[in-house]
């Protein structure tokens, strides 16, 4: 299968400063940013640890507002929304998946995916997988009812990404997905994940030091001390 | 050392709202014990210095003739913590007459007092109404005066013993004799204080004048053999010489053991510096010795209702220690890890609870203070001293306190190594108590000690005689203090199990919705939800089982109160001064008095039995006391009233004498009454309307209530002799009607004096100060009990929240998971709260039933408190769920997402 043509601009960064704390404490997490990723588009973001990297998913995902410069979702200006406006702008089109998989603690595997599913209730059509298919097709059908404490590192994972599944996402936001695991593990998960982008079509961009995985991607973008450096392909 | 001070101070800087919170709960905790102390100790204080007061006569030492009683009052009079030592004696007569202008008015036997002039000065046994003691005079009690019909300057006559010839005396005034029971009790030291019935008529008279008149003619009864027939109550014949004595009461320190010690080490010290002269009856030690009793009950009572308050206050502090335990552990960790010892990190705990302790302690102590001067009527006699011991307790007890909170949630990272301390997922074994079911145990206990009390009568022994006493077992205290330790440890064994089986169960398998949601979460939480529950479950439980309890304890102390004196405020007078200065209307319109009746009390035979006899008016009886339907036997307060009013003849009979002469309603019943003009017995005839259990004054089990106009036409008594008055101000309105009656020789009583004064003394334990020193505290602790819960449920998933924010989850469906269950910890406290709380109540409501008469109809239940202190629990999750929700819109996603 080949991967989805890249079209139109699905999410940008213009001029976009993050700057934490205040007086001499204060340190500039992202510096007059400028990014476009496409719709379809694979990027990856790469760079050493407090280069940027998450703090730009989050800006891009509308978690966290800038200090300065524009931030375009879907077509919607994010800059000067509120939480809860970003929020629902983030909820209709944006899924993350976190280093360490974030599962909600109290819900089994089958109830983090089908949270997620009914949040995104809005945007589902008869065709949408349910929970346990979403589970299967990250190959979990097995692990539905345990709780995410039963599960192991990679597991979690999967259950991760088919919970970003489940919110039929556009845009797919990932934070090193495979930095708690071990190498094997971590490259089944990753071909997980593009297998489902190249399925379902959403963009992904992920955010990794691994320069390994960083090269599954068509185009990298290379942050230090919150500033863009480099913009290209896989070197 | 300045290392350790350093971290620990930063440390509580870092989170000042978790650090604000630790103190503010710790102090409310400590303020509350810190209340207790003071309020304890000021109850010790008070109920010490009422059981002094109520001694009219501290000592009384039999000696054998007039002049040894001078010389021994002399010698004991020289003692160091001595402030009246007067010789006195005490004897019997024969009768008395006095010539008046209606004719010769006569009294039968009764007895004499001989006092020195100045013997009032510090001691009680008599008061004087009108004139004074004069030598050569008499001085009448105004019972013997109004039987005699004598007034000052008139002369009557004494018999000292029968065939003897009687003796003239100039009537110097008139008195009340106001402990006639222990003035005239048999002297035998040997035996101790035995109070004897009072005689029926009694005179003093100064000593000088009575040893050269009366006791010429009586033989002396020896300080030796007072043990023999002299020890018989009431069968005092011959004059009993004695040195009468009044211990400073300054020096018998602050609580009733202590100087019951004090007082015996006294009396022991003075009859050893006389040795052979003599040996004391001593009152003091006597009733020292039942205040002792009292007092141990008292404290037992005490903690039994405030100490499970402060430790779920502790509990709280635990609960707030919690909030930043995660944060907490990983720093200790870190700090393990660059190489800080145990006992480092424990330095580092210890000065982190140092400063919280003392900052709470303090603020604690000033709670305590302001407390117990805002809600205890008249303070609790605050002096500098006292409020700095007060507040170092609260200081020491803060600082132990957040020291244990401190080591209990940091327990894991002293044991485990620093890798485990770096790591979320704890597992753990079951401790020790789980393994032995001490749980189990203690509930066991608990029914078994409640059982074993029941069934034999709950220990309280109760004394039917005129000076009524009861004892009871403090060990029957185990059984709610064991039920109260089974049930928090049940709870905590459970871990919410229950609620989590339910949540799932009502989920009904996966879950898809946002009810499903909820359920499974709650469901999964079952230990958080527990935790909160324990706490404000049992907090709330206290809150019920404090407030049900207090209610019944004040109501059934107004019952047993006014059951006692009659009426809010009861009026006695000589007999015909009611009739003659009309004193029913006078009360009845003394400013405060809601109704007045007049009330013939006098005594008949029934049979060979001589019992008290009631005279009421059926029209305003009922209005101006209380008459409850449990009085009555085969009907209710108003139609036995109806019954009595509508048979001029008609008379209710106890239930005692209706059994024991087989009587039924409408039987004839011939009394013997007292002729009050003739001082004969004649029969007089009744029919039975009526079965009466209990009556306003009625001291006995067997009396019996007329109608007051029949019962008037057949003793001849010169009208009622007492007066009920009804009052919304007992006390202000007593002040009034004897200022008002003052000159008609009233005593005037009120149900509040009553209530202190009570001679079944388990009732006299105050216990209205210190349940609004707990119910206020309660209240607040059951606002920040479930506000802490709140918190700290959001404090433990703000991952969770900020990973299904980052979802897109709106805020109302992130606040569903706070409130909802705030909401069931609420509710499922309130449910736990009504069970455990009643529960505790009936248990310590049916230990206490035999302190009052009659015992509780029904538990009394303050909805208004309980109301409140729900009130405050729901106010506490709104204001932090509200709290929590603005929280939850700020909160700071992208950095909590990248802590994890």
């Amino acid at each position: 299968m080949s991967a989805p043509a890249i079209t139109a601009t699905l999410a940008a960064c213009r001029s976009v400063t993050v700057v934490h704390g205040r007086g001499e404490t204060a340190v500039t997490a992202l510096d007059d940013v400028d990014l476009a990723i496409g719709q379809h588009e694979v990027v990856s973001l790469t760079g050493r640890s407090g280069s940027g990297k998450t703090t730009l998913l989050h800006v891009l995902g509308g978690l966290i507002e800038p200090s300065s410069g524009e931030v375009v979702l879907g077509g919607e200006q994010l800059s000067g929304l509120d939480a809860a406006a970003r929020g629902r702008a983030r909820g209709r089109s944006v899924a993350y998946i976190f280093q360490g998989a974030n599962l909600l603690s109290g819900f089994t595997a089958f109830e983090n995916v089908s949270f997620a599913l009914h949040l995104s209730e809005q945007r589902r059509d008869d065709q949408s997988l349910g929970a346990a298919e979403l589970l299967g097709l990250v190959g979990l059908a097995g692990k539905l009812d345990n709780l995410p404490a039963e599960l192991s590192g990679g597991e979690s994972q999967r259950v991760a990404i088919a919970r970003a599944l489940a919110q039929h996402p556009a845009l797919l936001l990932c934070d090193e997905p495979t930095g708690h695991l071990d190498s094997d593990t971590g490259a089944r998960v990753l071909d997980l994940i593009m297998r489902l982008h190249e399925q379902l079509g959403f963009a992904l961009v992920l955010a990794t030091h691994d320069p390994d995985v960083a090269a599954r991607a068509g185009r990298v973008v290379t942050l230090e001390d919150g500033r863009v450096i480099a913009d290209g392909g896989p070197a | 050392m300045r290392a350790a001070s350093t971290i620990a101070l930063r440390g509580l800087g870092r989170a000042p709202r978790q650090t604000l919170t630790r103190v503010l709960v710790l102090a409310a905790a400590v303020g509350l014990l810190g209340a207790m102390l003071l309020f304890v100790g000021h109850s010790l204080r008070t109920m010490t210095g009422s059981a002094i007061r109520d001694v009219p006569l501290d000592w009384q030492g039999p000696v054998a003739s007039y002049g040894q009683a001078q010389s021994v009052a002399a010698g004991v009079a020289r003692q160091p913590g001595i402030i009246q030592s007067s010789p006195a004696a005490t004897a019997s007569f024969a009768g008395a007459s006095h010539r008046g202008p209606a004719g010769i008015s006569s009294a039968g036997s009764g007895s004499l007092l001989a006092v020195p002039s100045g013997y009032e000065r510090h001691i009680t046994t008599f008061r004087l109404l009108q004139g004074r003691l004069q030598p050569g005079g008499v001085v009448l009690d105004q019972q013997l005066a109004a039987t005699l019909q004598a007034q000052i300057g008139d002369a009557i006559a004494i018999t000292p013993r029968p065939a003897a010839a009687p003796q003239s005396f100039r009537v110097s005034g008139v008195a009340l004799i106001t402990a006639p029971d222990v003035l005239f009790q048999p002297l035998n030291p040997q035996l101790g204080p035995a109070p004897a019935q009072p005689p029926a008529n009694a005179a003093i008279m100064p000593l000088a004048t009575f040893a050269s008149t009366i006791a010429r003619q009586l033989p002396a009864i020896a300080a030796a053999s007072a043990g023999s027939a002299g020890a018989v109550p009431g069968a005092q014949n011959g004059v009993q010489w004695q040195v009468q004595v009044q211990a400073d009461p300054s020096g018998l320190g602050s609580t009733p053991s202590q100087a019951y010690t004090r007082a015996t080490r006294m009396v022991n010290r003075v009859e050893r510096s006389l040795p052979g002269q003599i040996t004391f009856v001593d009152n003091l030690s006597e009733r020292l010795n039942g205040a002792a009793g009292d007092a141990l009950y008292a404290e037992a009572l005490f903690i039994m209702l405030a100490i499970p308050g402060a430790l779920v206050g502790l509990g709280l502090a635990y609960l707030a220690a919690l909030g930043t335990v995660e944060r907490d552990r990983r720093e200790l960790a870190l700090l393990r890890a660059r190489g800080a010892t145990r006992r480092q990190l424990l330095g580092v705990a210890a000065i982190e609870s140092l400063a919280i302790g003392l900052i709470a302690g303090l603020i604690g102590t000033g709670a305590a203070l302001a407390s117990v001067t805002l809600l205890i009527k008249g303070g609790v006699g605050l002096t500098p001293a006292r409020a700095v011991v007060a507040g170092t307790v609260c200081v020491a007890l803060a600082i132990a306190g957040a020291l244990v909170a401190r080591l209990a949630t940091g327990a894991r990272v002293w044991r485990e190594s620093i890798s485990a301390g770096r790591r979320s997922a704890h597992r753990e074994g079951k401790p020790l108590w789980q393994r032995l079911y001490l749980d189990v145990f203690a509930l066991g206990l608990s029914g078994l000690i409640f059982w074993l009390t029941a069934s034999t009568g709950f220990a309280a022994v109760v004394n039917p005689d005129s000076n009524q006493t009861l004892s009871l077992s403090v060990y029957m205290f185990f059984a709610p203090a064991l039920l109260w330790i089974g049930a928090a440890l049940l709870l905590v064994r459970l871990r919410g199990r229950a609620l989590a089986w339910a949540a799932r169960r009502a989920a009904g398998g996966r879950a898809q919705t946002p009810r499903g949601f909820l359920l499974v979460s709650a469901g999964r939480r079952g230990g958080a939800i527990n935790r909160g529950l324990l706490l404000v479950g049992l907090l709330l439980a206290f809150g019920v089982d404090l407030g049900i309890f207090t209610a019944t304890y004040d109501q059934q102390s107004a019952v047993d109160s006014q059951l006692t004196i009659g009426g809010d405020v009861t009026a006695t007078v000589p007999p015909g001064v009611t009739a003659a200065h009309n004193l029913t209307a006078k009360v009845a319109s003394t400013p405060g008095v809601q109704a007045a009746t007049a009330v013939d009390h006098s005594y008949a035979y029934v049979g060979p039995d001589l019992q008290d006899t009631f005279g009421i008016d059926t029209s305003s009886f009922t209005r101006a006391t209380t008459l409850r339907d449990s009085y009555f036997i085969g009907g209710s307060a108003a139609q036995t009233m109806a019954r009595l009013r509508a048979r001029p003849d008609g008379i209710l009979v106890s239930k005692e004498t209706i059994a024991d002469y087989s009587l039924n309603l409408g039987d004839l019943l011939r009394l013997r009454v007292l002729d009050h003009r003739s001082g004969s017995f004649w029969v007089v005839p009744f029919h039975v309307v009526g079965v009466v259990q209990e009556f306003p004054s009625a001291p006995r089990d067997s009396f019996m209530v007329a109608n007051l106009r029949y019962l008037e036409a057949a003793d001849h008594a010169g009208g009622p002799n007492v007066v009920f008055a009804k009052a919304g101000d007992p006390p202000a309105v007593a002040r009034r009607v004897a200022a008002v009656t003052r000159g008609d020789g009233t005593s005037v009583k009120d149900v509040g004096e009553q209530t202190q004064q009570t001679v079944s003394s388990i009732t006299t334990v105050d216990l209205r100060g210190i349940s609004r020193i707990l119910e206020a505290f309660t209240i607040v602790l059951a606002a920040a009990a479930m506000g802490l819960f709140v918190t700290l449920g959001v404090a433990e998933r703000r991952l969770d929240f900020a990973t299904m924010t980052a979802l897109g989850a709106r805020l109302r469906e992130v606040g569903a998971l706070v409130w909802s269950e705030a909401g069931l910890v609420l509710v499922a406290g309130v449910g736990l709260a009504a069970g455990l709380g009643v529960l505790l109540s009936e248990m310590l409501v049916a230990m206490l039933q035999h302190v009052f008469d009659p015992p509780p109809d029904h538990l009394a239940v303050p909805w208004g408190y309980l109301g409140a202190l729900v009130g405050a629990a729901c106010l506490g999750a709104a204001l932090a769920t509200a709290i929590a929700a603005r929280g939850l819109a700020r909160m700071p996603l992208g950095s909590i997402l990248r802590e994890e």
